[in-house]
């Protein structure tokens, strides 16, 4: 489903005054796009995330889903958050039953979808085990499977590889890229790391920290999946870095 | 004050894991463990008899053979275990009236920023006034017998309750919210779906320390405002100089007390097992 952002702004309150996060800002994904937000800390990247996810309210200017505009949380927008968020008292089963009981899928197809969803993410057998038993990789590959289970439209993911060890994190990205190949679901996603950007996305949207200005739209047109050393991803890692560059410089204006 | 709270909760749940639900040495942790009760139990008991030798006087400090001979004659005698039955039936009485009003006040308290502010100053007040200046105004107000106790019971446990399950939602991550509202949950539906759940170790860890709180003072409330009751049967073990069986009920009060304690232990175990995994 395509998701379209118009206009819209954001501010915070804080100790020194308003400060404007966002400022009409204007982005479409496409239907089955993979589409990343990528800035320095500060930029506004999670917030916008946010209010796509309708955590956050905007002052003004609206997002749609499809034709539906954006009121509220819900189960056609799927999210992975930072640390996950799993329920500690449910089990991985319960985790990811949750969204199904809640948008009232029967019982049958609750448990077929179950064991498709953890036969994809490679977690077959693990469905009594606790999130505090659980790996940080295999937390990961719960919150995913539990993003996907209300089958949304669109999913949306906060810098969802953050909280584990560089390894893990190259073997989570190659696995996330193999589940969203074969479901070809409109992602938008945050990070501030440009490796997983070129790796992940058909396009990089780089945000400055002055009111998360767009930078560049950079479409990243490689064959996937994209292999890590090839000449042409260094050549979208140096162009990111380089844009990076211009959005720390508006960082240090801002202060 | 949630910080007072959350402190009082920290130091249970230290102590849980002390007695410990096992790591991979956990069978040796809780053998080396028993082999320390043992120790203190023989210089408790040491220091006990080394100074009834010196004494030498039943009424000052019995020996403790005399005590513990005392204390089987307590298990047994039907008037210790009606009046023990008095007592543990009040602490249940005020410990459920406290529950009733402690727990969906602390989620009143924990949910509303505002019904929070307005509530500390208010409980940190009555907090301060030590819980056995109570008892003159409560005899007052219900007489001699079950009212005042209930009241204790129920004063002194309302609080931890409260401290506990307040301080238990104030802990849950925003994202949980957040998680289950991008999931379908309604805005009622994050009562029954996030908050319930994720405080029920709170709540427990705040009747534990409510009941431990009760179980104390019901006995001292009961020396002045009742003629009925564990704490009675102590004055009367006083008055009649009978100091043997006034330790054997004091060990039998630890007994029970630790009973009830072990039992909230095992219902919080059952409840949250997932508080408890390694």
């Amino acid at each position: 489903m395509r998701l379209e952002i118009r206009d819209v702004h954001k501010r915070f309150a804080n100790g020194a005054g308003d400060h404007i996060v966002i400022e009409r800002m204007d982005l479409s994904v496409g239907e089955g796009e993979f589409v990343t937000l990528l800035g320095p800390s500060g930029c506004g990247k999670t917030t916008l995330l946010n209010i796509v996810a309708g955590f956050v309210r905007p002052e003004r200017g609206t997002v749609r889903v499809g034709d539906r505009p954006v009121e509220g949380p819900g189960p056609d927008r799927g999210v992975i958050f930072q640390d996950y968020a799993l329920f500690p008292w449910l089990t991985v089963r319960g985790n990811v039953e949750y969204p199904m009981r809640r948008t009232g899928i029967k019982t049958r197809e609750r448990a077929e979808r179950l064991q498709a969803l953890l036969r994809m993410a490679h977690l077959e057998g693990k469905e009594r085990l606790y999130p505090a038993q659980l790996s940080g990789g295999m937390k990961q590959r719960t919150a995913v499977c539990r993003a996907l289970a209300s089958d949304p439209q669109v999913l949306l993911m906060d810098e969802p590889f953050g909280a584990v060890d560089f390894q893990m994190r190259l073997k989570l990205q190659e696995e996330l890229e193999r589940i969203w190949v074969e479901n070809r679901i409109t992602v938008l996603m945050v990070t501030h790391d440009v490796q997983e950007a070129v790796y992940m996305s058909d396009r990089v949207i780089v945000m400055s920290p002055d009111r998360g200005r767009i930078i560049d739209d950079v479409r990243i047109d490689l064959p996937r999946p994209r292999e890590r050393r090839s000449e042409r991803y260094h050549e979208y890692t140096d162009l990111l870095l380089d844009r990076l560059g211009e959005a720390f410089a508006d960082a240090r204006a801002e202060s | 004050m949630a910080s007072a709270g959350s402190s009082l909760v920290d130091r249970v749940g230290d102590e849980e894991i002390l007695t410990g639900t096992g790591g991979v040495d956990g069978r040796g942790a809780r053998g080396r463990q028993s082999w320390w009760w043992v120790l203190s139990l023989i210089i408790v008991f040491g220091v006990w008899q080394v100074a009834a030798w010196r004494y030498d006087s039943d009424l000052l400090m019995p020996q403790p053979v005399d005590a513990l001979r005392a204390l089987g004659e307590a298990v047994v005698d039907p008037i210790v275990l009606t009046n023990l039955g008095i007592t543990v039936r009040r602490v249940l009485i005020g410990f459920v009236i406290s529950m009733a009003i402690g727990v969906p006040v602390g989620y009143l308290m924990g949910h509303s920023p505002r019904v929070g502010e307005v509530m500390d100053p208010l409980i940190n007040t009555f907090r301060q006034v030590p819980i056995m200046a109570w008892v003159p105004l409560s005899i007052i107000w219900f007489g001699l017998g079950d009212g005042p106790t209930i009241f204790i019971i129920t004063f002194v446990g309302v609080f931890a309750i409260i401290l506990s399950t307040v301080a238990g939602v104030r802990a849950i991550p925003i994202e949980l919210f957040h998680a289950a509202r991008s999931m379908g949950a309604s805005r009622s539906g994050l009562f029954r779906d996030v908050v319930l759940p994720a405080t029920v170790p709170d709540v427990v860890t705040g009747a534990r320390l409510a009941l431990g709180a009760a179980w104390g003072s019901v006995i001292c409330a009961e020396f002045i405002a009742t003629s009925a009751g564990y704490g009675y049967l102590m004055v009367r073990a006083q008055s009649m100089m009978a100091t043997d069986r006034l330790m054997a009920l004091m060990i039998l009060g630890a007994l029970v007390g630790f009973l009830i304690d072990r039992g909230l232990v095992y219902a919080n175990r059952q409840l949250a097992k997932w508080r408890y995994l390694t």
